[in-house]
């Protein structure tokens, strides 16, 4: 091919054309089909519990959860602890009751034994 | 530099609450004594009394005795307001010296230190009983108090830290709930018995009351 060929074939391809009265309702056709493909996959593919995990409510709900739990726990340990305190509590007041009584017997004992070494004797 | 000064200021703070309270344990109760190991005394005795009451559990009992609305309770909790323990050993025995001097002698030697002295010491002849009450005493304030009543079949030994009033302690018996216990029994003086006959009664000097005003002022006439 000569190269006045060559030229002449490359005028006849580039030449200008017509694109026709529907070029435009195509062009934006394709482009809403492109946009529809582009954000519909990545909808897609984001797992589920991703997606609900990332809204406000459902935080807030697994931390008062957590919140609540954690209460419960802590509640749940000091009212065992006060039991068993009680329980410990009565077991001493018991022990108290009856050391005081065996000490305050002695003591009466040791009063009661003055009290008649010093009131003379009839 | 000062991030290390607010740490240490910080592990102060924080351990400052922990050493408070875990000094007045670790320093040692004036008025408390140590009691030796009485195991082969409770072996041989038909009944044992063993009690040990810290200030934790003194506490505990007192938060007990808060709850409830007895006027008995309330007296109770009067009495034991400030009291660092109550220890108590007592052992009764079917026989005769079922335990030696030597067991008593550790106690009693403690009671020679500084700071006690003897209050009352009752001894009956007859029933060969022995009762010696001790306080320890700071100044005007009674820190400690021990009781040690020997007899041929029971031995008791009373501690009790901190400041106690003997007078209401006197008071106290017969309004727990429990049975009075029977003086005349645990003295070994029978009622009936002329005191002066059966009955030894030597009052020791006190240095800041006598024995009649530590005992109680009132009289069972």
């Amino acid at each position: 091919m000569t190269e006045q060929e060559l030229e002449k074939a490359l005028r006849a391809a580039l030449r200008a054309a017509d694109p026709g009265d529907d070029f435009a309702d195509g062009v934006l056709a394709r482009l809403d089909a492109a946009d529809a493909a582009d954000v519909a996959p990545a909808a897609i593919v984001m797992p589920a519990a991703q997606h609900r995990r990332r809204t406000p409510l459902r935080r807030w709900g697994l931390a008062a959860l957590l919140a609540a739990c954690v209460i419960a726990g802590i509640g749940l340990v000091r009212w065992r602890q006060q039991t068993l305190d009680w329980q410990r509590g009565l077991a001493a007041r018991a022990q108290l009751l009856q050391a005081l009584n065996i000490a305050s017997a002695n003591v009466n004992a040791v009063r009661a034994a003055v009290i008649r070494e010093e009131e003379p004797m009839p | 530099m000062r991030f290390r000064s607010v740490i240490l200021l910080s592990g102060l703070l924080t351990l400052a609450p922990v050493i408070a309270a875990a000094q007045p344990g670790q320093l040692a109760q004036p008025g408390r004594l140590a009691l030796p190991n009485f195991s082969a005394l409770a072996k041989k005795a038909s009944q044992s009394v063993n009690i040990s009451l810290d200030p934790s559990l003194i506490g505990l009992a007192a938060g007990v005795l808060s709850a409830d609305s007895n006027p008995n309770d309330a007296a109770i909790k009067d009495l034991i307001s400030g009291l660092q323990g109550v220890y108590v050993r007592s052992y009764t025995f079917d026989h005769d010296d079922a335990y030696s001097q030597t067991d008593v002698d550790a106690v009693r030697a403690q009671l020679t230190a500084p700071g006690w002295a003897p209050l009352v010491s009752t001894h009956d002849r007859s029933q060969q009983s022995d009762v010696d009450i001790f306080v320890r005493r700071s100044g005007r304030s009674t820190q400690g108090m021990a009781i040690i009543a020997a007899q041929p079949r029971r031995l008791t030994i009373i501690n009790i830290v901190g400041p106690i009033d003997l007078a209401k302690l006197a008071q106290l018996q017969g309004r727990f709930g429990v049975p009075r216990i029977d003086v005349s029994n645990l003295l070994g003086t029978s009622a009936q018995l002329p005191a002066s006959a059966a009955t030894g009664v030597s009052v020791l000097p006190a240095p800041a009351h006598t024995a009649e005003q530590a005992l109680g002022p009132s009289r069972d006439r």
